[in-house]
């Protein structure tokens, strides 16, 4: 409200504001002959150094932003940062005692005797005077000291360093007895190291701090943890050449591997016989279990691969997506319509068509369904190209017994896969009240089905 | 145990210390005896030039790039508790005065220097200018004279009671890197860039007179520029270092037929430190490793590893079992 004050600043901002808003054009031929004095910096007295204009024509106007502001508006977080720093280091050094140095004084001539007294040193006390070293002592006591194994990693400690990005990290230790598990272990590690040495690491610290017996490195793996210590064994274990820079998670656990571990890293050692390769002659057997292990493995990796993208398709399964599909009419008419599908609702909205026909067969207006009342999706059946697939949802009555309606859909064969299993999906994680009752209704028809079959005979 | 890593020192007279300091901006404590480093020392922006452990055994003082900082060794604070300023281009080396009444420093701005260290007092404050930087400063143990070897191979000694200071030339435009006199002000050693060691004995020091110095011997004893040196405790021996990968041990009676300490990983040995009874000597590399070696032996019982870069500088002070 200061700047209402200014008349500088009233001016300039009325002058902007004609200029900025008068289409005609006249405004700024008025304004053109007023030459507004750019004022000097005295007439702001309270505005800090930083909010001056660099360029003396930027507009004052709250209208007109200049794109000046977007590194300006940059300027600032540094400024926030570097105040942070500052900060600190005010800190640091309040801790610290700073003695600098003065020239001595030359009327300082009269030094006390005592300062620069010359000591006596006993030259001829040449003696072999040999002293006792605790230093020996103590080397003696300990002769061979086993060094720790995972010694190596312990360069990565990220305290033990200064000035280098580092992660920290909250590691719960599975493999401890139950009493310790619940205490996990804190580590700091350079931002550099790959995760197989953050392992290394963790064990070189749990065997100096807790004693731990611990195996090789290579048995153990790293997992996602809650912040309560309970593993998440929905994703797979960290791998060990990534550099712990990429994740994020601050919790992790270390695990010691198991054969699920095993068989997704190495390859799968299955006899031969089972293969149906027993026919082969001793000297194929060895090559063909070369072929066939590179073969395994690959295979392994296929697996793997599946089971990554089976985890991806779940979590993006919530994500908004819009397909275009056929909605089917009760006139068994087809309409193009985009269905959007996203984790809070499904929309449908239809496409403009200008063919006379299919405006007067199927013409629908824009629904929109919560995933709340989404019951189900399922496919119906499968052609050659094309596939129906049926979207089951609760209709909105005010009868209290649920009825489900159903509405038909047609697209390409992997377009109608893709749909139902993203709704399956999203389904599942949803887990909502109405999708429960429907299978809940299903289970029960089937069964009564059977039940009626049975009592026929 | 519960310890390692950031644990504390209690109180630091009775334990052996072992500090090891260099370019990677931090100052290491070990347990000499394990290997184990205790603390992690921040030295912010700067390398570490020399170390020294006050006679109290309570603080260390890092010289580094335009400041001298001073390390409470106990409790568990990492930053320097005092920081001594005004100083312009790198503190090359620091000592004290054996009460711990002041500290002397040597820089590459061409002088030596007094720092009264009592509170409130300036009266010990003195400056010494000499026309090149000082390489190395160290104290006689009459405590009274103090040795500065600067770069253009001069060296000078200046009494502190009067003024008065001398100087010597052992080799002409070859940089003194290094000078030590022996406990018991018996020898004076000075190393130089030419890997040249010079030795002689001292006589007077104890009068007013300046200490005379009578020339011994001349040792070639490295290939490459010799860094440091250093006389054990019992004045028996003498610990040489260079950029040449060795340290080299000789005996104070003759001089000759040195013992060797080098092995494979070792790169320019920066520093080197007796034990008490002399028997064992750690060194300071610049591949980051400080390793202790049995002397008579020639072999290594401990490694210090930690270090993310050089070490060009290290402090022991062992303790007497009675």
């Amino acid at each position: 409200m200061a700047l209402y004050d200014n008349k500088h600043w009233l001016l300039s901002h009325i002058r902007h504001s004609f200029i900025f808003s008068d289409e005609s054009g006249f405004s700024e031929m008025v304004m053109m002959d007023e030459d507004l004095r750019v004022p000097s910096m005295k007439a702001y007295p309270d505005l800090d150094q930083d909010e001056e204009d660099e360029d003396g024509d930027a507009p004052r106007s709250l209208d007109v932003n200049c794109e000046l502001d977007f590194g300006a508006h940059r300027r600032r977080v540094n400024t926030a940062q570097k105040l942070e720093k500052m900060d600190l280091e005010r800190k640091r050094i309040a801790k610290m005692t700073s003695i600098k140095w003065e020239d001595p004084m030359p009327s300082v001539a009269e030094v006390p005797s005592n300062a620069f007294e010359r000591k006596v040193v006993d030259n001829a006390k040449k003696e072999k005077v040999k002293r006792t070293s605790t230093l020996s002592a103590q080397l003696k006591d300990c002769p061979v000291l086993l060094k720790n194994p995972f010694f190596d990693y312990s360069k990565f400690d990220g305290n033990a360093q200064v000035g280098v990005p580092v992660k920290r990290y909250i590691i719960f230790l599975t493999m401890l007895p139950e009493r310790e598990r619940n205490y996990p272990l804190h580590v700091t590690i350079v931002n550099t190291a790959k995760v197989k040495e953050l392992v290394g690491l963790v064990l070189w610290k749990c065997s100096e701090e807790r004693n731990a017996q611990l195996e090789d490195e290579s048995a153990y793996a790293l997992h996602i943890a809650e912040d309560d210590g309970e593993v998440d064994w929905d994703f797979p274990c960290l791998d060990e050449k990534e550099v712990v820079s990429k994740f994020g998670f601050n919790y992790l656990a270390l695990v010691q591997k198991t054969e699920v571990h095993k068989s997704r890293a190495q390859t799968m050692s299955m006899p031969l016989s089972s293969l149906g390769w027993s026919a082969l002659a001793e000297r194929d057997e060895k090559e063909i279990e070369g072929a066939e292990e590179s073969a395994l493995q690959q295979q392994a990796m296929k697996e793997a691969e599946m089971r990554m993208k089976g985890h991806m398709t779940a979590m993006e399964a919530p994500l908004y997506q819009s397909f275009q599909v056929y909605i089917m009419n009760r006139v068994r008419v087809r309409s193009a319509v985009h269905l959007g599908i996203s984790g809070e609702k499904i929309e449908i909205d239809p496409v403009v068509q200008h063919k006379a026909t299919s405006q007067l067969w199927g013409k629908r207006k824009a629904a929109t369904y919560d995933i709340t009342r989404i019951a189900a999706c399922e496919l119906v059946n499968q052609r050659s190209s094309k596939s129906h697939f049926r979207l089951v949802h609760q209709s909105l009555t005010e009868d209290p017994t649920t009825t489900f309606k159903t509405l038909e859909f047609e697209a390409e064969n992997f377009v109608a896969q893709e749909i139902v299993q993203k709704i399956n999906h999203i389904l599942e994680l949803r887990a909502t009240p109405v999708w429960k009752e429907y299978l809940v209704t299903k289970e029960r028809k089937s069964t009564r089905r059977r039940s009626f079959s049975f009592s026929l005979k | 145990m519960i310890g390692g890593e950031e644990g504390c020192v209690g109180d630091s007279s009775e334990t052996v210390i072992l500090a090891t300091g260099g370019y990677d901006h931090t100052i290491k404590l070990w347990q000499a005896h394990t290997g184990n480093c205790q603390r992690t020392l921040q030295n912010p922006e700067s390398q570490v030039n020399a170390l020294e452990i006050t006679p109290d055994r309570q603080r260390i003082a890092a010289a580094g790039y335009q400041h001298v900082r001073i390390y409470d060794i106990n409790g568990s604070i990492n930053t320097a508790a005092v920081n001594c300023e005004g100083l312009t281009k790198n503190v090359t080396s620091v000592g004290f005065q054996e009460d711990g009444k002041w500290m002397y420093t040597g820089g590459e701005d061409c002088s030596a220097r007094i720092w009264d260290l009592r509170k409130g007092s300036m009266q010990c404050q003195r400056i010494f200018q000499v026309s090149a930087p000082v390489n190395c400063v160290c104290l006689h143990p009459n405590q009274a004279e103090l040795i500065v070897g600067d770069q253009s191979g001069i060296i000078h000694i200046w009494d502190l009671k009067t003024d008065h200071n001398e100087q010597l030339i052992p080799e002409t435009d070859a940089a003194i890197l290094s000078m030590a006199v022996d406990p018991l002000g018996s020898f004076l050693a000075a190393v130089n860039n030419k890997g040249r060691c010079f030795i002689w004995e001292l006589g007077g020091g104890t009068t007013e007179e300046p200490t005379r110095l009578i020339p011994k011997h001349k040792l070639e004893a490295h290939k490459r520029h010799a860094l440091k040196c250093r006389f054990s405790p019992d004045s028996q021996m003498l610990v040489t270092t260079s950029a040449d990968q060795t340290a080299k041990i000789w005996g104070t009676e003759k001089f000759e037929n040195p013992q060797e300490l080098t092995c494979d990983a070792q790169r320019w040995v920066w520093d080197a430190a007796f034990s008490l009874d002399s028997q064992y000597v750690v060194t300071a590399s610049s591949d980051g490793v400080a390793r202790l070696w049995d002397v008579a032996e020639g072999s290594i019982k401990r490694e210090y590893t930690g270090h993310q870069k050089a070490i060009t500088a290290l402090a022991l002070e062992d303790v007497a079992r009675d």
